[in-house]
């Protein structure tokens, strides 16, 4: 059985720094994987070509049938907005958009009328616990509320791939366990793989398996298998 | 896609006070452009109108029976112009000049609001004298050419036979008269770009405001699969919401002007607002101007820029290349020289030459700007720390002030050029207008002798000697003609020498035909005496002056011999019973001329424009002052923490601070500097264009410098206790 997303031999310098040296690593479908390791050992750059925000200088990023690497940025930006969902450390949300709009945002970009899209957007920030700041620009809330408001958009329009670099790395750990159960149990109901970066023990235990990245080599024990 | 991305557009322009403040300032700035550039295109509407007024009220002149015989009639009183019209109608249907509804009766006339006011204002007397007749009804605004014109529409038959008067069949036609001046044309298009330069640098600079939190917004959208052509597409939309409501803003403020403008007048000539009608396409070209100018710095900044869904990175480094500034101010002169020559040579393509040069010349200016600030900050480098601070800062980061001094630069430099032409034109203006002496002129033109003859006697008895004068045909001859001089011994004598002087006497100032002997055609020949004495004749008090004439008293030829003359005489203003001559003189021919006359006319028509100049500057100032200081305040908040790092190393406050202000400092310095030699050169160049000497008045040129450097030191000193707030440790910790 083919991965749904699969990384292979990804090479990735920054000037004279390399990052990614041969990295390589396979994600099945509806899978929570966590991504481990020191820091600067690579595993954002990994995250990051994975999910076609990166290119990488060589080797290949395989989404289903589709490569892409091989991708214009036009591709890469539709297959983002179909089919990944994005939580950063910093909730990456549109300042002057409200939470619910926010939320709302993928569905009207895929064309979806904005009563309809507002609607579900308000679903899913009472999934996460946050109906309140519905209203709310995002600088008149807290880190937590900030973050479910961004797993809530992450999600809302059905991927099937979350990419989340340190969902938790500004919470306090009651807040980033209670943030980790929202994702995850929203990823498994709706079918959608999880890809964690995380340095946190407590937040990969979460996931269903580990990958670790060691000086920008990733060990995926499935690849290697 | 746009039904998606203009709510987005909407809300990064509206939502949130900052963002407000923000888009607000753009649309000011905006739409002071908008409003100042839809006035500049309504100018040839406005003066098309007044043509088209000023044909429309034209008589229709026919020979022989008329229904209406008129005389037009010129007033000036002090410094205001009346005009007006005289009518003795005949039998039959007569015709109605416009804004006429039906003809006074005998005796009484139509006033325009304006002279309605002169008359029963303090100085109103003499006028009052001059124009005898009931005050029956006002004229319409179809009848005259702007709305502070003090005209009349008066009946009195005794017009009819008067030497000026002409038969009339009706009123309207095309009067043929000279293009606009294109010396006229180009103030107005140079005073125009030079308002617009700065103001155009303001919208640009105030467009990219909030750059920094837009592109985090755009990279957050990159995130969500924003393609990079949407990403562009978004920003130019939302450059489009803003400059959308500078167009509100500039629509109002014209609508606002246009009302306003009807109560102002420069040189007596007002325009009613209705004039004031910018043509559609026009309109349209106006209101596109602002989204365009906006879109394309908010692309050029973007296009300077990769907006990735991790950030935003600036694409590799521009060099400030010299080359081009260097080009652009050689082309900039280029330019001048050229319109010069073609406004020499009058040709219209010169105001357009010279228009283009003074954009580039300022262009070139604020673009030299960076580069010289640049290089002075390298030049200087010993100093305290917090200059060295500033320098490191001023030579990698080309600041936005830097860019905010580049419009006051524009500014200041357009408005040394301007005060210095205005007040070159005004000292040239200053000129001697041929009067001989200050008082009021009366002129009267008389087919009949015996008329002119009782006007000479009323005029002279009033103490100051009347001349009158007429010209003659050489005997035999259809187009050589000799003047004639007619006044008593007194009178002669105030005007020339006439020694052993008698009545009969007859004089000659030899020129021309005129020559003792020689045989002139006065109902009959006549001969100048060959005996007649030379004279040397200076110049009348009117200012007339004459190569060749012969001056006679009043015995050397019967009055019904002499043809029509013209009576005049000057009387000092404050003479007795002024108004009390003009009544009697008015009585014995309606349509005499009473005019106001000084040896020198003061430049006084320019006021106005000076004023309106003196307005614009400040606001264009203050505009641009609001400007930097947002963005000085904006500057400070995105640097807070760089800034916060410092003081929690122990940097002095003392030291920040003055980073902080000589970071200023320089740019306005140096572009005092830059404005004030280019706004001198400009100025000059200008000056050299109007025939005037080209020395700038160093007056004009150090006070406003002064002004405009006062914007950015008040700015400066504005915000820094918001720099000194910003400076503490505890803003450390990030947003
Ligand atoms: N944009 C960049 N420019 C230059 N170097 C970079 C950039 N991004 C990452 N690097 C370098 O690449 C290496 C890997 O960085 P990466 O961010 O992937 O590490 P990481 O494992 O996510 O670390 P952390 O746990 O601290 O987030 C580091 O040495 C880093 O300095
Ligand atoms: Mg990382």
């Amino acid at each position: 059985m083919s991965a749904l997303l699969e990384g292979d031999r990804l090479d990735k310098s920054f000037g004279p720094t390399p990052a990614l040296r041969g990295a390589s690593i396979a994600v099945e479908a509806g899978e929570v994987v966590a991504i481990v390791g020191a820091s600067g050992s690579g595993k954002s750059t990994l995250l990051h070509c994975l999910a076609g925000i990166v290119r990488p200088d060589a080797g290949t990023v395989r989404y289903g049938d589709a490569e892409l690497t091989a991708m214009a940025d036009g591709e890469r930006s539709r297959l983002r907005r179909s089919e990944f969902g994005f939580v950063f450390q910093f909730g990456h949300l549109v300042p002057e958009l409200t939470c619910l709009e926010n939320v709302a945002l993928p569905l009207r970009l895929a064309g979806i009328r904005r009563r309809e899209a507002e609607q579900r957007a308000l679903e899913w920030l009472a999934r996460v616990e946050v109906e309140q700041v519905a209203r709310s620009l995002p600088g008149e809330v807290s880190g937590g509320q900030a973050q479910r408001v961004a797993v809530a958009r992450a999600l809302i329009g059905g991927p099937s791939v979350v990419f989340a670099d340190e969902p938790t790395g500004a919470l306090d750990s009651l807040n980033g366990e209670r943030v980790m159960q929202l994702l995850t149990a929203a990823a498994r109901e709706t079918g959608a793989a999880v890809l964690l970066v995380t340095h946190e023990a407590r937040v990969a235990a979460y996931s269903d398996r580990e990958v670790t990245v060691r000086d920008g080599v990733a060990r995926d024990l499935r690849v290697l298998a | 896609m746009i039904r998606t991305l203009l709510p987005l557009a909407g809300a990064a322009v509206l939502r949130g006070r900052d963002a407000r403040a923000r888009t607000a300032l753009v649309a000011v700035a905006a739409g002071f452009a908008v409003a100042l550039l839809l006035l500049a295109v309504s100018v040839p509407g406005a003066l098309g109108a007044r043509s088209a007024r000023q044909d429309a009220r034209s008589p229709l002149v026919v020979e022989g029976s008329a229904p209406l015989r008129l005389t037009e009639i010129g007033i000036t009183t002090g410094s205001d112009d009346v005009s007006g019209l005289v009518l003795a109608p005949a039998t039959g249907r007569v015709p109605l000049p416009p804004g006429v509804q039906a003809l006074p009766p005998s005796g009484s006339m139509l006033v325009s609001t304006a002279l309605k006011a002169e008359l029963a204002g303090p100085d109103g007397a003499l006028l009052r004298a001059r124009l005898p007749y009931r005050v029956a009804g006002t004229i319409a605004p179809a009848g005259l050419l702007g709305p502070t014109e003090a005209r009349f529409v008066a009946v009195d038959p005794a017009v009819a036979g008067a030497g000026t008067a002409v038969g009339v069949r009706g009123f309207g036609q095309a009067v043929s008269r000279d293009p606009l001046d294109p010396v006229l044309s180009l103030l107005v298009v140079v005073g125009v770009l030079i308002l617009l330069v700065p103001i155009g640098i303001v919208v640009a600079v105030a467009g990219r405001f909030g750059a920094e939190r837009r592109d985090r917004r755009l990279a957050a959208l990159r995130l969500l699969g924003l393609s990079s052509g949407s990403v562009l597409v978004l920003a130019l939309l939302e450059a489009a919401v803003a400059a959308a409501f500078g167009d509100v803003v500039g629509l109002a403020v014209f609508a606002a002007a246009r009302s306003m403008i009807g109560s102002f007048s420069v040189a007596s000539l007002g325009v009613f607002p209705g004039d004031v009608a910018p043509t559609w396409p026009a309109v349209v070209l106006v209101l596109a101007a602002g989204p365009l100018l906006l879109g394309g710095a908010a692309l050029a900044g973007l296009l300077a820029l990769r907006v990735e869904p991790l950030g935003v990175a600036r694409r590799a480094g521009r060099r400030r290349r010299l080359v081009w500034r260097v080009a652009t101010l050689v082309l900039a002169a280029a330019l001048l020289g050229a319109g010069t020559v073609a406004l020499a040579a009058r040709l219209g393509l010169g105001v357009w030459l010279v228009g283009s040069g003074v954009v580039l010349l300022l262009g070139a200016a604020v673009a030299l700007l960076p580069w010289i600030t640049e290089r002075a900050a390298g030049a200087l480098a010993i100093g305290p720390v917090a200059w060295q601070l500033a320098r490191k800062r001023i030579r990698h980061e080309g600041t936005t002030t830097g860019r905010v001094v580049g419009a006051i630069t524009a500014v200041v430099a357009g408005a040394i050029a301007l005060q210095l032409l205005f007040a070159g034109l005004a000292g040239g203006y200053t000129t001697d207008t041929g009067a001989r002496r200050t008082g009021t002129l009366f002129t009267a033109q008389q087919e009949r002798g015996a008329v002119a003859d009782r006007m000479r006697a009323l005029l002279g008895s009033a103490g100051t000697p009347a001349l009158a004068s007429t010209e003659l045909a050489v005997h035999g001859s259809a187009d050589r003609f000799v003047s004639l001089v007619i006044g008593d011994c007194r009178a002669l004598a105030a005007v020339a020498s006439v020694p052993g002087c008698v009545d009969g006497s007859v004089y000659v100032d030899r020129g021309g035909d005129a020559r003792p002997g020689v045989v002139l055609d006065a109902d009959g020949p006549w001969r100048v005496p060959v005996d007649a004495p030379s004279v040397s004749l200076g110049p009348l008090p009117d200012g007339d002056t004459f190569e060749g004439v012969v001056l006679i008293t009043p015995g050397a030829l019967p009055t019904a011999r002499r043809g029509a003359v013209t009576v005049s005489t000057v009387l000092p203003t404050s003479a007795a019973g002024l108004t009390r001559i003009v009544r009697s003189a008015v009585a014995i021919d309606p349509t005499i001329s009473v005019r106001s006359l000084a040896p020198f006319t003061l430049a006084h028509r320019f006021d106005a424009v000076r004023r309106g100049l003196t307005v614009g500057l400040v606001l264009v100032l203050l505009l641009i002052g609001s400007v930097l200081f947002v963005s000085v305040g904006e500057q400070l908040r995105e640097r807070r923490q760089a800034l916060a790092v410092l003081a929690v190393l122990g940097l002095p406050r003392r030291t920040l601070m003055g980073a902080i202000l000589a970071e200023s400092a320089l740019p306005v310095v140096v572009g005092a500097v830059v404005a004030t030699v280019t706004g001198t050169a400009l100025g000059a160049v200008l000056l050299a264009i109007m025939g005037q000497p080209a020395v700038p008045d160093a007056g004009v040129v150090s006070s406003t410098a002064a002004v405009a450097l006062l914007v950015p030191v008040l700015v400066t000193a504005a915000s820094l206790p918001a720099a000194a707030r910003l400076l503490r440790p505890e803003h450390l910790r990030a947003e």
